[in-house]
């Protein structure tokens, strides 16, 4: 995997990011290459920065310093807009969803197909966007039995779904990041969110996944950037190491000798 | 389809197995207020023996609740994105002084007091607004902020003076008939209807929803959730606007006092039509049938002889019931 990686063509490039909260250095000098196609599972401690990455990325807090390149071309994400019209699409760890709608009024929150063009007071074509919504659960295979039904009584391996294909409902999507996608999830949920994970990775989607749990990080993941003290410490080939080897990576066990 | 957002709640869905039934077939969730209607109707029927269940009687009813149901209607889309106005009795006081002030000498004719008294009541609906999206603070003190400061200023202004003739049109909006009904509740009405409109089939209506439900949701995709929640605040403020007409034509007069205490039984009738207090959930029709519930019980209380301050005592603890028992449904 490691020469597939080194002949895919950089997706992201993130280099030397820097971002300082007063006088904590969230980040120092991060650089991660996510490559087109892969799934790059990004782990580390608490407060060892993946979620200030994840917010440079996203918009949500522009980095101090450093630079983005996506496909190469420098880039500035100045706000989730931005993120977006870029193609990266984030799915956040506490799901932003809003319980009382159906599955595509979420899928559809404030990007409504419409059969009318009066700005705000367009009157929605459910319809339409219901038949999508059922193509983009189909492509995750994904069966939400009535999504009619509002996202407040799915269990969470749903919401999960609805989420992520509110994400990549999208066509000119470039990246999909999750944050800690089965957090809080039971057992069953959790398998059927790798396996939808898996069905993405399938269709070529390149994916960035933070994650707290090693074992699900092994199964989706074709390599594993390690954070530590707002800096990557090292990225690693997920087929070539051990768990230990993530371990001390993360504790800081052992320097940064490998492959970075 | 069919519905759209405003049945589409699970909270909606009334708790035991015959309002389950009854949700199902007719995909309404405002099954307890209907009930409350009918068995309000009964005792209040049975208590007064025959004034209270006329035609004429009924009249009276709907004429005093034409003015809440507009208030009401923009309550409704207010309290949807999770927030409250509790200014719009003052806000009535303040356009119906200046608006009545200004025909009374002369400086505005009659046709021009409509929207003259919208454009008003849209500002000052603005400026609530403006304190809860720009500003930051909480709808509940924003709003008490404006229900002294306007009312205050309503005070200022008119002093113990009263306006005592109002122009035949603005009269005939309060009083006279169409089709059988009177004027006022049929602009109450469409009002009603509008408000349906915006909010069940409407992408607003669906914003507003979704920011009742979950604002970070909301804020994460391309609405402009400040700019939508303000909004609600300048409906509202334009409909107390219209309430002032209908009001100052009822009573072909304007005082200070106008509109005190209208954002009591505004709130109750709201929530008791099955909007929920803190958002994502409220439907129109539900709204229509809590203002004609409260509109029934003040007439009723009037016809047993019940004073003002036993309604007043009345209407206070049934908010607190109507939230304590959406609470407890949830």
């Amino acid at each position: 995997m490691q020469e597939a990686a080194a002949a895919a063509m950089p997706l992201v490039e993130m280099v030397g990011l820097e971002k300082r909260f007063g006088g904590v250095r969230a980040l120092n000098g991060a650089t991660l290459t996510i490559y087109e196609g892969e799934t790059l599972a990004l782990v580390g401690d608490n407060g060892a920065g993946k979620s200030t990455l994840v917010k440079a990325l996203s918009g949500v807090q522009p980095p101090d310093g450093g630079e983005i390149r996506l496909k190469g071309q420098p880039v500035t994400i100045p706000s989730t807009r931005d993120a977006g019209a870029l193609g990266i699409e984030v799915v956040y760890q506490d799901l932003a969803l809003a319980n009382s709608l159906d599955v595509p009024g979420n899928v559809f929150l404030g990007d409504e197909l419409t059969r009318t063009r009066w700005g705000w007071f367009s009157v929605p074509d459910d319809r339409r966007m219901l038949q999508e919504t059922e193509a983009t659960l189909e492509r995750l295979r994904i069966r939400i039995p009535d999504p009619r039904r509002p996202v407040g009584t799915l269990s969470g391996g749903q919401r999960q779904a609805v989420a992520i294909g509110r994400a990549i409902r999208k066509p000119d999507i470039t990246l999909l990041v999750l944050d800690e996608p089965t957090a809080a999830l039971g057992v069953e949920e959790v398998k059927k969110v790798l396996g939808l994970i898996g069905t993405l990775k399938s269709q070529g989607q390149s994916m960035l996944v933070i994650s707290h749990d090693l074992e699900h990080v092994f199964q989706i993941s074709d390599r594993i950037a390690v954070m530590r003290s707002g800096r990557v410490q090292g990225v690693v080939t997920t087929k070539d190491v051990t768990k230990t080897d993530v371990v001390r990576l993360i504790v800081g066990d052992i320097g940064t000798g490998v492959a970075a | 389809m069919s519905a759209g957002v405003e049945t589409t709640t699970e909270q909606d869905r009334p708790a035991g197995w015959l309002a389950a039934a009854w949700y199902k077939i007719t995909g309404l969730p405002f099954l307890n207020t209907l009930i409350a209607i009918v068995l309000l109707y009964a005792i209040i029927t049975f208590i007064t023996g025959d004034t209270f269940n006329t035609p004429q009687n009924q009249i009276t009813i709907m004429r005093a609740a034409a003015v809440f149901l507009i208030l009401a209607v923009g309550q409704t889309l207010v309290m949807n994105t999770g927030g409250i106005d509790i200014s719009t009795g003052s806000m009535v006081g303040v356009v119906a002084c200046l608006i009545g002030t200004g025909m009374a000498a002369g400086w505005i004719p009659a046709i021009l007091a409509i929207p003259a008294a919208i454009l008003l009541g849209a500002l000052l609906g603005a400026f609530n607004g403006f304190n809860v999206t720009v500003l930051g603070v909480p709808p509940l003190l924003a709003t008490l902020g404006t229900f002294v400061a306007y009312r205050g200023f309503a005070q200022h202004y008119m002093g113990a003076n009263m306006v005592s003739t109002m122009p035949d049109l603005i009269v005939g909006i309060g009083r006279n008939f169409f089709l059988g009904l009177p004027v006022a509740v049929w602009i109450a009405l469409l009002v009603a209807a509008m408000g349906w409109f915006l909010l069940a089939k409407t992408t607003y209506g669906r914003w507003l929803t979704a920011i009742g439900s979950n604002p970070r949701a909301a804020e994460a995709t391309r609405i402009n959730v400040k700019a939508v929640v303000a909004s609600t605040y300048v409906i509202q403020g334009a409909l107390a606007g219209l309430a002032a007409l209908v009001l100052m034509g009822r009573l072909a007069s304007a005082s200070s006092a106008m509109g005190e205490g209208l954002e009591l039984h505004i709130i109750a009738a709201v929530v008791l039509g099955g909007t929920f207090l803190f958002g994502g959930r409220s439907t129109m029709v539900g709204t229509v049938l809590g203002v004609y519930l409260i509109g029934m019980l003040e007439n009723g209380l009037i016809q047993t002889g019940a004073g003002f301050f036993i309604q007043r005592i009345i209407l206070g603890l049934l908010i607190i019931a109507a939230v304590a028992l959406q609470l407890r449904r949830r």
